[in-house]
């Protein structure tokens, strides 16, 4: 019997535990102190809501706008760092985050850049869609530019044995086929999408980084700079890391004080688990008292699919 | 029920006499439910702070991935340690000492009610004080399995913590063996910055 008692006394107390904790949980009132949020984009840069599996979260840039959304509904959020880790990716992607970073400006948030180890063609046309831009001074950036991938199976085909018949609309239907070599006339068409997109880049710079386009064209032949020399040609700001940056847009915004980060994007639960031993106590202790003000960053691999549209 | 609680108190005041019991008992039954509870009480006070948090849709896969990450190796933990403590001579059953591992998870019910203590307490000591009693606790459990593999295996107490640290030590071992080779032939590769 005295057994019993003490079993039961332990389960009351776990019971009256849970349910404290679970009161605390919801108990917890908001903040309402002036926020900076950070928003990642890390990985190659693709339209669409990525992958997420137990094992990786690869983030599509759906994920990023709805991040964007967030931060501009939320009232105390004054100022966003963008942190840019991304050797680029599609052309539509970035030019659909881009859109959605100026809407945010419009709606008077001061958005920053913080450039990590790379930030270079679509990451740099998200960049130059901000309010200001920091880079550490070896960052790779720049690589303002825009090319399409085609490689050519034809030969390989033939001595495979395969051949692909295509029942076709038009002679140009299966442009970009990689088994058939591409005619000029078809090489001029996407040179001349190239182009065009090319130019629309240029002008995004030019736009963002108050430059004039024949400016902006000398510097955007494809190579890719550091932060040092890009701080030199203005394509960034300043040099520093993304503290310095969140200093920076705590300025800009006007926020008095330390200011409140908010993270948003989601860590995936493997990480989670067997992420960074120094992120592991204090993400336990958020989860547990309800104290996390955000999810962290997604990633997408290295080798993800590439798109055609790559800009470069 | 009432030989569930009385074994479940000597489990936590008195593991000796509570595991030499489960081991002649057997009743797999019970340790499942023991398991089962140990396991999903303190997920269920992750499920709090996780749904509060946002963070909904990881709940599922966490708390899928905790059943089952650990109802794994509480099987393959039985299995292994019962052959090597056949190898030492050990002269228990396999079920006997599953049962009693089952058991060994109970401890973990604990970070339930110091979680919800640590919450009261200053910021500044929080990290340390869930560090603190989650090891205290996984000591616990640990000590639990040695004294599950002492009682089952009628081993004495050395002979019980060479079983149950001999998988970490071959594991180590052909880590150290592995790394060995990789590292001879990773010593003419350039310098990368």
């Amino acid at each position: 019997m005295y057994k019993k008692s003490v079993i039961i006394v332990i389960a009351l107390l776990v019971l009256v535990s849970l349910g404290g904790l679970a009161f605390r949980g919801s108990g917890k009132k908001p903040s309402h102190a002036e926020k900076i949020a950070v928003i990642y984009v890390e990985g190659v840069i693709m339209g669409g809501r990525g992958q997420s599996n137990v094992f990786v979260e690869q983030g599509g840039t759906d994920q990023v706008i709805k991040q964007i959304h967030e931060a501009r509904d939320d009232a105390t959020v004054k100022a966003v760092i963008l942190r840019i880790n991304s050797p680029g990716g599609s052309a539509a992607a970035s030019q659909e985050v881009g859109e959605e970073i100026k809407k945010l400006r419009a709606k008077g948030k001061i958005v920053v850049t913080s450039m990590g180890d790379v930030a270079a063609s679509g990451g740099y046309w998200l960049a130059a869609c901000t309010d200001k831009i920091y880079a550490n001074s070896t960052t790779m950036t720049g690589s303002i530019g825009v090319y399409v991938p085609y490689a050519n199976w034809e030969e390989l085909y033939k001595k495979v044995g395969i051949y692909q018949e295509k029942i076709k609309s038009g002679p140009h239907k299966d442009i970009l086929s990689p088994e058939r070599m591409m005619t000029s006339e078809e090489r001029a068409i996407i040179q001349v999408m190239v182009d065009d997109i090319y130019s629309q880049f240029v002008a995004v710079v030019a736009e963002g980084r108050k430059m004039d386009a024949t400016e902006v064209r000398k510097l955007a032949d494809g190579r890719i700079y550091t932060g040092n020399q890009a701080k030199q040609l203005g394509l960034v700001d300043e040099l520093g890391n993304m503290y310095d940056a969140i200093d920076g847009a705590a300025e800009l915004a006007g926020i008095n004080g330390k200011p409140e980060i908010k993270e948003y994007g989601n860590k995936s639960p493997w990480n989670m688990l067997f992420g960074a031993s120094e992120q592991a106590g204090s993400l336990l202790e958020k989860v547990i008292f309800n104290q996390a003000k955000n999810a962290l960053n997604s990633s997408a691999p290295i080798d993800m699919p590439t798109d055609k549209w790559q800009v470069k | 029920m009432g030989s569930l609680f009385e074994m479940l108190y000597d489990i936590l005041f008195q593991p000796a006499i509570g595991m030499k019991n489960i081991a002649q008992r057997k009743n797999v039954g019970q340790a499942i439910v023991v398991f089962l509870l140990s396991i999903l009480i303190p997920i269920w006070a992750l499920y709090f702070g996780l749904k509060a948090t946002g963070m909904s849709t990881m709940i599922n896969v966490m708390i899928v991935l905790k059943i089952f990450g650990s109802l794994v190796m509480w099987i393959m933990g039985a299995a292994i340690w019962h052959l090597i403590a056949e190898f030492f001579g050990g002269h228990g059953t396999a079920v006997g000492l599953f049962t009693a591992l089952g058991f060994a998870h109970a401890p973990r019910i604990f970070i339930v009610p110091l979680w919800a203590l640590i919450a009261v307490m200053p910021a500044s000591s929080k990290t340390m004080l869930m560090t603190i009693s989650v090891l205290a606790v996984m000591l616990w459990s640990l000590s639990l399995d040695v004294v599950a593999i002492k009682e089952v295996h009628q081993l004495s107490a050395s002979k019980a913590v060479l079983v149950m640290i001999t998988p970490l030590l071959v594991v180590g071992i052909l880590c150290i063996i592995g790394f060995t080779f990789i590292g001879s032939s990773l010593t003419h590769m350039p310098m990368w910055l």
